[in-house]
C-alpha cells in the first residue's frame, strides 16, 4: 500500500464512520467506485472497528507518580517509588517521627474520591492495622495530608514469591518454609475475620533472610481501581475484579493479574469466605511444587472454565519426589466448593505441618539408618513416701536407671527431660510410647519410712501393654544403689540385650558410700535443672555433698557446673577467671576419667572464662564420646562452640538436632534448636522452637530470652519489647534483659525509654555487679561508644564469662559491635575472630 | 509537589546506564510525571520551573537510549514529539527485555509489572511497536499522534496543539490510526 492510497482508504473509513452502520454498504458503493480492493480493504478495517475495545490505547501504558523523591508529606520523607500496582503507587519513605523507613502506599485518586469507597478502604485497613502478625505486613497508618490519602506499612525488602519459583517448582524445604507461614497469616487474619481475597505469589514477599510475609490483607479488591469492576451495587465483592474484557484475549496466552489464583466462587461473583483464600493458597502451592498454576487458559474464558470445570493434574504425576500427602492437601484446598475444603486456615496449617514432620521423620529414619532396636524409656518413679523431700530421692532412683541402661549402645534409652515431662500426668502408654519412640515403658514407686525402702518396678510392653517384667524390693535404704543395678539388670535381661564383656560389671555405679551425700547431689541436679535463682541452691547442694563424700566425682561436676552458670547468669561477680569451677571439674576429671558431666563442664569454663576454643572443642568432644546422650554438652558444644567460638553455623544446627532427637521432649533442647537458628539469622525457623519449648517448660529462661532476641531481630519491635518485659518481671529485672530491651527500643525508635533503662542499668551497676558485657551492649545500642568500649576493656579484665555470648561476631547483638570500626579491631585483639 | 530532583535522576540515569534495570523502573514513573507536568504548563502557557533540568534528563535518557548525537529541541511540540518517542522506546525496550526474560526461564524482572496499568496492560507493546514502524511508512503524523496520545498521554485537544492542526483531524486521524494498528495486532497474534 501507497501513502496515497493509505490516505484514501482512511478518508472514506472516515466518513463511514459517520454513517448509520445500515446506510455503510450504500454509502460505500458510492465512495469506492468499482474500485473492488479498495472496498473491500475499507470493510476489512470498518468489520475490525467493532472488536476494537473502547479501552484500546486510551490509556497510557505507565501511570505517573504522584510523589517524587524528596516531597515531604507530613513526617514522611519520599525516598523512592517501590512500585506501582492497581491500589495506587508505593513508595519508600522515611518516617523522621519515628526514625524509621516505611512503605507509604498513596490510594489512587479514584478510590480517595469516592466517598464510599474511601470508608470502605480505610475501615478495611484498620481492621488489617489490629493484626499483629509477624508473617503479616504490619500497616501502621491510616492518614491523610493535603488532600493525599495513604497508608503506612512495614516496609519488607525482599523479593514477591512470583519472583522466585524456579520452572520445575521449588525444593520441598522451601515450600515448607513458605507454605507454613503464609498459613499461619491466613489463620491469624480469618480469626479477626479478615479475610485476604487476593492471595497470589506476588503478594507473598520473602526477604534476604528468608522470613515470609504476606501483603495486602483485605485491601486489594478495595482499593483497586479497575474501571470496569469498581462498585457494582450487585456485588460489592466482586468489586475490582479482573479485567473481564474481551481484549483479556491476551498476548502470547498468558493471563495477567489474579485469575490464576481466584477461586470459582469469587470468578462467578459470589461473597468472598475465608474458604476463598484457601482456594487461593492451594493454587500458590501447586505453583511452588511444579512451576506453573494449577488452571491454565488461552482466553480468560476458557481459563474460567477451566477453574469452574476441570481438575488440575496432579502434582504428583508432574514431579517425582512429591509425596502423595502434599496432592491431598491441594486436593482438598482446590475443591470447587467451599465446603469440601479444609474447615479453617487453622486446619489447613496444622495438615501441612503434620506432612512436614512426616516427611522429616521418614528422612532421619533414612539418614541415620536406625534398625528398630531395642528401646525403653523410664518415667520418673513414683514417690509414695509422706515427706517431700523424698521427690528428689524418686527421681534421683529414675535418673540412675536411665543413666545405667544409658551406657548400653544397643538399648535406645530415652533422655531423662523427656521421661520426665510426662511426670505427674496420667498418660496413655501407647502415646508415651509414640511420643518418646520407645518399644518398653519402666514404671515405678519408692516409699520410703525409717531407714526402709519399698521400690516397685514393671517393665511394660508399649505395642500389646503386655506386662514384660516386675519387682518389688523391700530393702534397707542402704542398698539403694543395689536395688537400682538389679533393676537395671533385669531390664536388660528381658529385653534380651547382650551386653558386652567389659560391661559386665555393675551397670549402676556406686558413686558414693554416703547416702546423704546422694541425696544432696540428686536434690542439686534438680535445682541446677531449673536455672536462675535455683542455682545458688543448687551450689550449696553441691558444696555439701561433696564435704560428705570428698570422693564423689558427680558431686564435684555438678559444682562445677554450678560455678560457672553462676557467672554466666551474672549471680555473682566472677572470681579469679572460674578458678574455683575448673578446680572442681579437674576434681571430677580425676576422680573419674569416664565422667562426661566432667569434661563437658571443663570445657565451658575453658570457653567462658578464657576463650580458649581447643582445648573447649576437646572437651566437649570427649563429653559426647563417652555420654553421645548428654544433652547439656552436645547443647554447649553446638551453641558456644561451633557457633560462638568459630562460627560453624549449620554444624551448630545439626547438632541441636540431634540433641533435639536424643532429648525431643525437653525445653532445652527445644530452645537449643531455636537459639542456633537465631545465630544463622533463620527467625522464621527460630520462633517455633521457642514456642515448642516454652510449651514444655514455661518457665525456660533461656526459650524466652532468645525469643525475645528473635522478635527483636525480625523486626517486630511492640512484640519484643512486651515480651522482654514479661522476662524482666520474671527474672527480678535480670540485667542481660534489660540490656537487650535498651537495645530493641533504640531500634524501635524510642531512644528515651532506652535511655531509662540504660541509666537503670549503671545505676544498679554501682550497688550490684552487673555484667560489663551487658553494659557494652546498652551502651553500645545507645551510640555511647567511649562507655561502651571502657566496658569492654573491663569486661575482658574480669574475664566476664558472658563476654563469650555478647562479643561474638556470630552473636547477632555482637556482630553489631563488630561492625563498628573501633569496636571492631578492639575485639579481634581481644581474641574475638 | 516538587519537581524532579536533578541529583536523583541523574543518578538513576547512571545506574540504569551501569546496568541496574531497578533505577529503569524508578526512572520511567519519573519521566513521565515530568513530562505530564510540563505539557500542563506549556498549555497553559505558564513558566513550568525546573524546564532545564527536566529537558536535560529528557535528553539523556535519550541518548542513553538511542545513542545518538544530543539532538536539538527546536519548540514545545518538537520536545514533545521527541519525549514521546522516547516513552515508547523505552517502554518497548522493557517489554523485549521481559519476554526475553521469561524465555530464558529467569525471573528477575525488569519493571514492576504492575507499573502497566489496565488499558496498557493488554497490549503487546512489542507487536505495536513493529505495527508502528508499518504505519510509519503509509503516515508518519499518525504515528506522531499515536505516540503523543498513548506514550505521552496527552488528550486530543492537546495533540491538536501540539501539532497544530485542528482537534477534529486529530481525532480522524487517531481513530482511524487505531482502527488500522487494532487490526495489525489481531493479525499477528492470531496468525
Amino acid at each position: 500500500m501507497t501513502p496515497e492510497r493509505w490516505q484514501k482508504i482512511r478518508d472514506v473509513l472516515c466518513d463511514a464512520l459517520e454513517v448509520a452502520p445500515e446506510q455503510r454498504s450504500s454509502f460505500l458503493d458510492g465512495a469506492c467506485i468499482a474500485d473492488s480492493d479498495f472496498r473491500s480493504e475499507v470493510e476489512s478495517l470498518l468489520s475490525s472497528q467493532g472488536k476494537v475495545s473502547s479501552s484500546f490505547l486510551q490509556s497510557p501504558p505507565i501511570t505517573s507518580t504522584t510523589l517524587t523523591p524528596g516531597t515531604r508529606l507530613g513526617p514522611y520523607n519520599i525516598s523512592s517509588l517501590l512500585g506501582v500496582g492497581g491500589m495506587g503507587e508505593v513508595y519508600r519513605a522515611h518516617d523522621s517521627k519515628l526514625g524509621r523507613d516505611v512503605a507509604l502506599k498513596v490510594l489512587s485518586s479514584k478510590t480517595a474520591a469516592d466517598p464510599n469507597r474511601l470508608k470502605r478502604f480505610q475501615r478495611e485497613a484498620r481492621a488489617v492495622a489490629a493484626l499483629n502478625h509477624p508473617h503479616i505486613v504490619t500497616i501502621y497508618s491510616v492518614e491523610e495530608t493535603r488532600g493525599t490519602h495513604f497508608l503506612t506499612m512495614e516496609l519488607v525488602d525482599g523479593i514477591a514469591l512470583d519472583h522466585l519459583i524456579p520452572k520445575g517448582g521449588m525444593p520441598l524445604e522451601t515450600i515448607f518454609e513458605i507454605a507454613i507461614p503464609t498459613a499461619e497469616a491466613l489463620a491469624a487474619a480469618h480469626e479477626k475475620s479478615i479475610v485476604h481475597r487476593d492471595l497470589k505469589p506476588a503478594n507473598i514477599m520473602v526477604d534476604k533472610k528468608r522470613r515470609v510475609k504476606v501483603l495486602d490483607f483485605g485491601l486489594a479488591k478495595v482499593g483497586c481501581m479497575n474501571p470496569d469492576g469498581i462498585d457494582n451495587p450487585a456485588s460489592p465483592e466482586w468489586a475490582g475484579a479482573p479485567d473481564l474484557r474481551p481484549e483479556t484475549h491476551t498476548q502470547a496466552g498468558s493471563i495477567m493479574g489474579t485469575l490464576p489464583y481466584m477461586s470459582p466462587e469469587q470468578l462467578r461473583g459470589q461473597p468472598v469466605a475465608p474458604r476463598s483464600d484457601l482456594f487461593s493458597f492451594g493454587a500458590v502451592l501447586y505453583e511452588m511444587t511444579v512451576g506453573q498454576p494449577p488452571f491454565s487458559g488461552e482466553t480468560s474464558t476458557g481459563f474460567i472454565s477451566s477453574v469452574l470445570q476441570s481438575s488440575p493434574r496432579p502434582v504428583t504425576e508432574l514431579r517425582t519426589d512429591v509425596p502423595f500427602g502434599l496432592q491431598k492437601i491441594l486436593d482438598s484446598c482446590l475443591a470447587k466448593n467451599p465446603h469440601d475444603r479444609y474447615a479453617s486456615a487453622h486446619d489447613l496449617l496444622e495438615a501441612i505441618e503434620e506432612l512436614r514432620h512426616e516427611i522429616t521423620l521418614g528422612q532421619n529414619a533414612i539418614t541415620t539408618g536406625r534398625v528398630v532396636q531395642d528401646s525403653v524409656a523410664v518415667l520418673p518413679f513414683i514417690n509414695m513416701s509422706a515427706d517431700p523431700e523424698n521427690e528428689f530421692f524418686a527421681d534421683g532412683i529414675t535418673e540412675e536407671i536411665i543413666n545405667a541402661l544409658a551406657r548400653i549402645e544397643q538399648l535406645h534409652v530415652a533422655a531423662r527431660s523427656s521421661a520426665f515431662s510426662f511426670k505427674g500426668k496420667q498418660t496413655d502408654l501407647r502415646i508415651i510410647g509414640e511420643r518418646l519412640k520407645v518399644r518398653s515403658v519402666l514404671t515405678g514407686s519408692v516409699r520410703r519410712s525409717e531407714g526402709r525402702l519399698r521400690i516397685t518396678a514393671q517393665l511394660e510392653n508399649v505395642a500389646d501393654g503386655y506386662q514384660l517384667w516386675s519387682e518389688r524390693y523391700d530393702r534397707d535404704v542402704k542398698d539403694v544403689f543395689a536395688i537400682q543395678d538389679e533393676i537395671a539388670r533385669s531390664i536388660v535381661d528381658r529385653l534380651k540385650v547382650t551386653l558386652e564383656e567389659k560391661r559386665l560389671g555393675p551397670l549402676a555405679k556406686v558413686r558414693t558410700k554416703s547416702l546423704e551425700a546422694y541425696q544432696l547431689y540428686v536434690k542439686g541436679r534438680a535445682l541446677l535443672s531449673r536455672r536462675g535463682s535455683a542455682i545458688p541452691r543448687a551450689l550449696e547442694c553441691f558444696k555439701h555433698a561433696v564435704t560428705l563424700d570428698t570422693e564423689y566425682a558427680l558431686a564435684w561436676a555438678g559444682l562445677a557446673d554450678s560455678y560457672t552458670l553462676l557467672d554466666f547468669y551474672a549471680l555473682a561477680r566472677p572470681e579469679a577467671g572460674g578458678q574455683k569451677g575448673k578446680d572442681a571439674a579437674q576434681r571430677a576429671m580425676i576422680l573419674d576419667p569416664s565422667l562426661a558431666e566432667a569434661h563437658s563442664a571443663m570445657g565451658c569454663a575453658c570457653l567462658l572464662y578464657d576463650l580458649r576454643f581447643a582445648d573447649a572443642e576437646r572437651e566437649y568432644l570427649l563429653a559426647l564420646e563417652l555420654n553421645p546422650r548428654n544433652v547439656q554438652a552436645r547443647g554447649q558444644y553446638a551453641f558456644f562452640y561451633l557457633q560462638l567460638a568459630v562460627g560453624r553455623l549449620d554444624e551448630g544446627i545439626a547438632q541441636a538436632a540431634l540433641a533435639l532427637e536424643s532429648d525431643p521432649l525437653s525445653g532445652y533442647a527445644n530452645a537449643l534448636v531455636g537459639m542456633t537458628y537465631f545465630n544463622a539469622g533463620r527467625y522464621s525457623e527460630a520462633l517455633p522452637a521457642f514456642d515448642r519449648a516454652l510449651e514444655l517448660d514455661p518457665d525456660s529462661f533461656l526459650a524466652s530470652y532468645f525469643r525475645c532476641c528473635t522478635l527483636h531481630f525480625s523486626g517486630h519491635f511492640e512484640d519484643a519489647v512486651a515480651r522482654g518485659e514479661e522476662l524482666l518481671t520474671m527474672s527480678g529485672r535480670q540485667t542481660g534483659t534489660m540490656a537487650l530491651l535498651a537495645s530493641i527500643f533504640m531500634d524501635w525508635g524510642k531512644p528515651s525509654e532506652a535511655d531509662a533503662i540504660y541509666t537503670e542499668l549503671t545505676a544498679r551497676a554501682l550497688r550490684e555487679y552487673v555484667p560489663p558485657s551487658y553494659l557494652v551492649i546498652a551502651a553500645h545500642a545507645l551510640g555511647l561508644q567511649e562507655e561502651a568500649l571502657a566496658q569492654a576493656r573491663h569486661a575482658m579484665e574480669i574475664r566476664d564469662p558472658c563476654r563469650h555470648l555478647m562479643f561474638s561476631k556470630y552473636f547477632p547483638y555482637g556482630a553489631r559491635l563488630h561492625t563498628h570500626a573501633r569496636f571492631g579491631a578492639f575485639l579481634r585483639g581481644a581474641g574475638f575472630e | 509537589m516538587t519537581g524532579l530532583s536533578s541529583k536523583s535522576v541523574s543518578q538513576l540515569l547512571a545506574k540504569w546506564k551501569d546496568g541496574d534495570q531497578e533505577a529503569l523502573r524508578e526512572l520511567v514513573p519519573l519521566v513521565y510525571a515530568e513530562l505530564r507536568r510540563l505539557a500542563h504548563y506549556y498549555l497553559q502557557g505558564e513558566n513550568p520551573g525546573h524546564t532545564l533540568e527536566s529537558t536535560a534528563l529528557v535528553h539523556e535518557a535519550y541518548l542513553r537510549l538511542a545513542d545518538r548525537m544530543p539532538l536539538q529541541v527546536q519548540n514545545r511540540a518538537h520536545f514533545f514529539a521527541v519525549a514521546s518517542h522516547l516513552m515508547r522506546q523505552i517502554l518497548v525496550d522493557y517489554a523485549r527485555r521481559r519476554r526475553r526474560a521469561k524465555r530464558g526461564g529467569g525471573c528477575k524482572l525488569i519493571l514492576d509489572e504492575a507499573a502497566f496499568r489496565p488499558g496498557g496492560r493488554n497490549v503487546d507493546l512489542v507487536a505495536l511497536n513493529s505495527a508502528l514502524n508499518e504505519l510509519s511508512r503509509l503516515d508518519g503524523q499518525q504515528v506522531q499522534i499515536v505516540e503523543l496520545r498513548f506514550f505521552g498521554g496527552l488528550s486530543i485537544p492537546e495533540t491538536a496543539r501540539m501539532l497544530g492542526i485542528s482537534p477534529a483531524t486529530v481525532k480522524r486521524h487517531w481513530t482511524s490510526a487505531r482502527i488500522w494498528l487494532h487490526r495489525e495486532l489481531s493479525r499477528t497474534s492470531h496468525p
